[in-house]
């Protein structure tokens, strides 16, 4: 299929975040061929860490394969760390992920070539606005 | 006060929810039916290891229409969401000795469904969990946990 994404494992036991993290993505891959094309283009890699919750994972982008590794596996191009809630407002579009940073209530960090991975990353997996039932 | 696993405990929790204002928030819009699909793991007193004990909860529009215990195991395919939770998880869960949260993240708790509505809902977790915690008086006959 053109425009295909895959979102895989690299851990033979995932954890919990890894695993959400997977149904999350393609769940939202398959609805959207925007979101698909967006993930092609994305390369690198991103550590997310739910700082309160003691729990990370790093996703590859390499173009038509995303690679969902538990915790924060080095190097990585970028990595945000926030609270889960405020990871998970940013992931509903409630919160931007600039606003939180200067608000230091979510930290981001990135190689400086790759400053603009960790945008690319969050305009890719937010939600598109009110899908309910 | 109520013991685990009883119809009156899972009528109490039914009123609990129904009677919070940040249920009612934080809920999502809409019928989702849940399917929480507890496992014996050798510790609990309330469910030998490897027993399954099957509860589903059907959410209508930010209120819980249903809460019950099935005898038999019902077809996934039935549910939005499913909750795989070792039965110490779950009891420490509603003991207010498990986070949740954490529970998930780590698959303890393994969670399968639309992520997109959990995560949009991200804060109603923590609102059960206070509901579990701090509302519903457990009553528990073979023990309280931590089991040792």
């Amino acid at each position: 299929m053109q425009n295909e994404v895959s979102v895989q494992f690299a851990d033979q036991d995932p954890s919990g975040f890894a695993s959400i993290i997977h149904q999350y993505l393609t769940q939202s891959l398959d609805d959207s061929p925007r979101k698909r094309r967006q993930a092609l283009r994305l390369r690198g890699r991103v550590a997310v860490e739910a700082s309160d919750q003691n729990a990370a994972v790093t996703m590859e982008f390499a173009g038509p394969v995303i690679t969902l590794t538990n915790g924060e596996e080095p190097p990585v191009d970028a990595r945000i760390s926030a609270p889960y809630l405020i990871l998970s407002r940013l992931l509903e579009g409630r919160a931007n992920l600039l606003v939180e940073h200067l608000r230091s209530r979510l930290r981001v960090r990135a190689r400086p070539s790759r400053l603009l991975l960790p945008l690319h990353v969050h305009n890719l997996m937010k939600l598109p606005p009110a899908r309910e039932r | 006060m109520s013991a685990i696993y009883t119809k009156a405990w899972y009528d109490e929790l039914r009123s609990m929810l129904n009677r919070n204002d940040q249920v009612a928030k934080n809920a999502p819009r809409g019928k989702y039916r849940v399917l929480a699909d507890l496992k014996g793991d050798g510790l609990s007193p309330y469910l030998p290891d490897g027993e399954r004990r099957f509860f589903i909860v059907l959410m209508e529009n930010g209120k819980c229409a249903q809460y019950f215990e099935a005898q038999e195991p019902p077809p996934r395919k039935e549910f939005d969401f499913i909750f795989e939770i070792p039965a110490t998880v779950f009891e420490g869960v509603a003991a207010g000795l498990v986070d949740p949260v954490q529970a998930g993240l780590k698959g303890t708790i393994k969670i399968t469904g639309d992520m997109r509505i959990l995560i949009k809902h991200a804060e109603l977790v923590n609102v059960l969990r206070d509901v579990y915690q701090r509302e519903v008086e457990t009553d528990w006959p073979q023990g309280r946990p931590p089991y040792s």
